[in-house]
């Protein structure tokens, strides 16, 4: 046996003394290092992993294995972790609307579970419903309804966490605070580059009924003009998008009743019973402007429009309306196909463009997506590298981002 | 480092600024030495009028001046202290360890207003009803109206996480702000830009973080189109569960109110006899004049005349017996509600809001009492200085939880501060999860000493019972030195993230130092 797998076994001995044989997984590494999968079952379990980690020199990652970790591991022990043993509900608190829920629960139970009791949490979006609610909140990815429920963060009131040291970390559950900076918002959206987010406290709604109302526009410009109209009416409804066909004939004009005419897709979902305004005052306003499409596009098939999540590899940005309207005008009544407008509201909207669209209003769009795509090197780099080195000057936690 | 000597800061100072922009002068000094914490009040009724004064106060007028004027107290170790509008009411820019006070408000230029995307970019010097009022020149608001709008700058909102009267509707000063640029303990200018992938969202870390990170320099904001459509009510309760129930439904229901005001008994007892809320003075002129509206009505009317002829300091002096009187007045609590915006919208709201009030056991006031708030809202900041002569002193704090826990923390607040001050409540900034208690307090200010460790025990005692509920000690006033050792167990664990942050931005702790919270807190 050799003095590495004799390491090994070593700490295979004092991982399951922290967690229990069948939540570890060992793993063949060809390249070096031993490795495991590990399921914390518990916030204890999940503060001594890390501890341990610590005291081992290990790595500890918080996504699935990939090539060339053992060799960015630097041949340290690597333990990747698994949350689907931490999917409790601890807490609906029905008179609050709120509920806390464990990171590792899928989005899609979660919604199972609040949908029995009548509840969403405003991100009902198929495409995220495999992932954790925990990679959800650590990437702040998003939902059409973001505009009317708000974005990710703002749904999150709570959060506990577990610093790459083992310490465990919450934030106090309130409606609203003025106690410093809001600290939940250095985990949310970075990726697990300073802990571990295992519990969170969503804001919950009553759940609603879908319903969707689509009409056709001549040019983004009309489209545009209807939904600022609306807008100015008090008419601010769940989700607004603006959508052109597939470039891949995934979808077509035909499908959703678009013509030559009117090629322009304009998708508006009201808020059912959260509704301030009706949807027949909605309606009743975007016919007047546009054309309604019937039998409008269902949800389900609305949702096959959108690309999916981790297929789509052309960006997304977000873009003022100004830029909008000013694109809208350029653009005149030629709309490339694929072009994707979503995430709406009286103050812009996320916009992308399908890779492999050609032609001089696609270049139109392309540049103004690279007008807003991030710089690689922000004043900002400097200062989240020194705080991951001090919150984990081992680098334990997710070593070689990426 | 040894420190430099108060004139060659001022010598360095003035090299960069000129003779015209750094004062040592008695006025300035004295005024930039304290903010309107009460504390700070206390300590000049008792011939205290500059307990922290700083070395100087400098004006800035652009970026780059900021800029240089940090760099140069960064590299000499001298404490910086941002200054907006002085209306803090927790010592948040008292200069405990003297130095520089940097006053932002001529840094107050121009406004530039993106009307297509409704955003503006203004200097965060820029006084907040001055912002309002150009933004009403467009057509739009911010609808941000704290009742310190006429004395505070739109710097000094974000940097202790503002929240308005409005908030319901438009949201808080973190919800307005799309990005921030600000002057860090380096020098060194940046902008938050927006939410990048991967990151921290700089710009909340830098909200809220009271000039202990960085000078906020401008900001860009979300704004709305003006109103042209406002119903205003009021609705009595019977009790004051109804009247929170009622106000949970109505959030829930999804409705945006631009006001939402629960006055709990006392506080609506002293409404209906003085027309003014406790906050807005009516307690002091009822205190004072004891002469009730409705004489001889109760224990409650014989109770205030009672006070008045004693004195307002020796009535407040018997807190626990003037609390337990005002616990046998009648249990009516009065609401103010108010929803703006497009017509179709407003009524469709309104009419929502009524059904639900009504349904919980509300009886509609008719319009009276939300157009007496509305003309009545800034005049909080003008009462106080009359209690003070009286006297006494007041203060005000400001809670918040969950809706779960919202009456245990009345209620223990109540019990808590009972003994040591006069005591009631109004329920504002209601969200779907929660709301936020406003308390007064109020107590006599006999003895110069006394008063200052009278001050601090009813603070103990009410902080204590925050916590003990488990909710938040400071929905929007902020931390400053008043709550900044109460932090400690608000936050808990997460200070190790402060630390970081600290240490990694601000190594020589220059930036408004001993604020927010305790030194050393949240080192490992």
């Amino acid at each position: 046996m050799t003095q590495d797998a004799i390491r090994a076994l070593g700490a295979l001995d004092e991982l399951r003394q922290i967690v229990p044989t069948e939540q570890i997984e060992s793993h063949r590494s060809e390249a070096g290092g031993a490795s495991y999968a590990v399921e914390p079952a518990s916030r204890t379990e999940l503060t001594e992993l890390l501890t341990w980690a610590n005291e081992r020199g290990a790595a500890v990652y918080t996504r699935r294995p990939r090539e060339q970790d053992a060799e960015g591991a630097g041949g340290r022990l690597r333990l990747y972790l698994r949350g689907h043993r931490m999917a409790r509900v601890q807490d609906l608190d029905i008179v609050s609307g709120t509920v806390t829920v464990q990171s590792g629960i899928t989005m899609c139970d979660l919604h199972r579970t609040l949908e029995e009791r009548g509840y969403t949490t405003g991100f009902p979006t198929r495409a995220w419903r495999d992932e954790s609610l925990g990679s959800v909140v650590a990437a702040v990815m998003d939902a059409h309804w973001g505009p009317a429920y708000g974005s990710r963060e703002s749904e999150v009131v709570g959060l506990g966490v577990v610093l790459p040291d083992g310490t465990d970390a919450r934030s106090r559950v309130a409606p609203r605070k003025a106690v410093g900076p809001d600290f939940d918002r250095v985990f949310l959206g970075s990726r697990g580059q300073f802990g571990i987010v295992y519990e969170v406290t969503l804001r919950i709604y009553p759940s609603s009924v879908r319903q969707e109302l689509t009409y056709a526009a001549r040019n983004m410009t009309e489209a545009l003009a209807s939904i600022r109209l609306g807008y100015n009416r008090g008419l601010a409804p769940r989700a607004i998008e603006i959508l052109t066909p597939a470039p891949d004939r995934s979808w077509g004009a035909k499908r959703v009743g678009l013509s030559d005419e009117r090629p322009v897709l304009v998708l508006v979902e009201p808020w059912g019973r959260q509704s301030s305004v009706s949807g027949e005052l909605l309606d009743e306003h975007m016919s007047s402007v546009l054309e309604r499409l019937e039998p409008p596009v269902g949800w389900h098939l609305h949702e096959g429009l959108l690309p999916p999540p981790r297929g789509w590899k052309a960006p997304v940005v977000g873009v003022p309306w100004r830029r909008l309207a000013e694109l809208a005008t350029e653009l005149g009544d030629e709309t490339p196909p694929g072009l994707w407008v979503v995430r709406m509201s009286r103050h812009g909207a996320w916009v992308s463009l399908a890779e492999g669209v050609q032609g001089p209003q696609a270049e139109l769009v392309r540049a103004l997506i690279n007008e807003h795509i991030e710089a690689p090197e922000t004043p900002w780099t400097a200062l989240r590298e020194s705080m991951r080195q001090a919150l984990d000057p081992q680098g334990v936690l997710n070593p070689q981002r990426g | 480092m040894q420190r430099l000597s108060q004139s060659e800061i001022i010598g360095g100072l003035v090299a960069l600024l000129g003779e015209s922009r750094v004062s040592t002068s008695a006025p300035d000094v004295i005024a930039m030495s304290a903010d309107f914490w009460p504390k700070t009040q206390i300590w000049k009724m008792n011939g205290e009028v500059e307990r922290f004064p700083p070395d100087c106060v400098v004006w800035p007028r652009d970026d780059q001046e900021l800029s240089d004027v940090v760099a140069y107290c960064a590299e000499r170790g001298i404490p910086i202290v941002p200054y907006g509008g002085g209306s803090g009411v927790c010592g948040g820019t008292v200069p405990v360890h003297g130095g520089v006070v940097v006053d932002m408000k001529r840094m107050s230029g121009e406004v530039q207003v993106d009307r297509a995307s409704l955003t503006v970019e203004a200097p965060a010097g820029i006084n907040g009803q001055q912002l309002e009022d150009r933004l009403n020149g467009y057509g739009l608001t911010l609808g941000h109206f704290p009742s310190s709008i006429m004395c505070s700058t739109l710097g000094g909102w974000l940097a202790a996480r503002s929240a308005g009267q409005y908030s319901s509707c438009y949201g808080k000063i973190e919800d307005m702000v799309v990005s921030l640029r600000a002057v860090l303990p380096s020098g060194e200018i940046v902008d938050t830009d927006e939410r990048q992938a991967g990151e921290p969202d700089w710009t909340q870390v830098l909200v809220g973080s009271e000039g202990t990170l960085g000078l906020i320099t401008s900001a860009r904001l979300r704004v709305h189109p003006a109103p042209k459509h406002r119903w205003l009510r009021g609705f009595r309760f019977h009790h004051l569960h109804d009247g929170l129930e009622g106000m949970r439904q109505v959030m829930q229901a999804g409705l945006r109110p631009m006001v939402f005001r629960l006055y709990d008994p006392l506080d609506t007892f002293i409404a209906m006899n003085s027309g003014k809320s406790a906050d807005r003075g009516g307690l002091i002129d009822l205190l004072r004049s004891g002469a009730p509206k409705e004489p001889g009505k109760g224990i409650g009317s014989r109770v205030f005349k009672g006070v008045a002829r004693a004195g307002l300091s020796s009535g407040l002096a018997l807190p626990a017996a003037l609390n337990r009187f005002a616990q046998a007045l009648p249990s009516n609590c009065k609401m103010v509600v108010g929803f703006e915006g497009p017509e179709e919208a407003v009524k469709v709201q309104a009419e929502r809001a009524a059904l639900l009030l009504q349904r919980e056991g509300g009886e509609d006031m008719g319009a009276g009492p939300g157009e007496h708030w509305l003309a009545n809202r800034y005049s909080v900041s003008f009462k106080q200085s009359r209690i003070y002569q009286a006297g006494a002193f007041v203060d005000t704090m400001e809670v918040s939880t969950t809706w779960d826990r919202l009456e245990a923390l009345y209620e223990e607040v109540r019990r808590a501060v009972a003994p040591h001050a006069f005591i009631m409540a109004h329920f504002s900034h209601a969200y779907r999860e929660g709301c936020s208690i406003y308390f007064t307090f109020a107590a006599s200010r006999s003895g110069s000493d006394r008063a200052e460790l009278h001050y601090e025990r009813i603070w103990q005692s009410a902080l204590g019972a925050v916590h003990k509920v488990g909710a938040s000690a400071s929905h929007h006033h902020g931390v400053g030195l008043l709550k900044r050792d109460a932090m400690v167990e608000e936050h808990g664990n997460m200070l190790r993230v402060w630390r970081v942050l600290k240490d990694a931005l601000d190594p020589k702790g220059i930036m408004n130092p001993g604020k927010l919270f305790p030194d050393g807190a949240g080192g490992a």
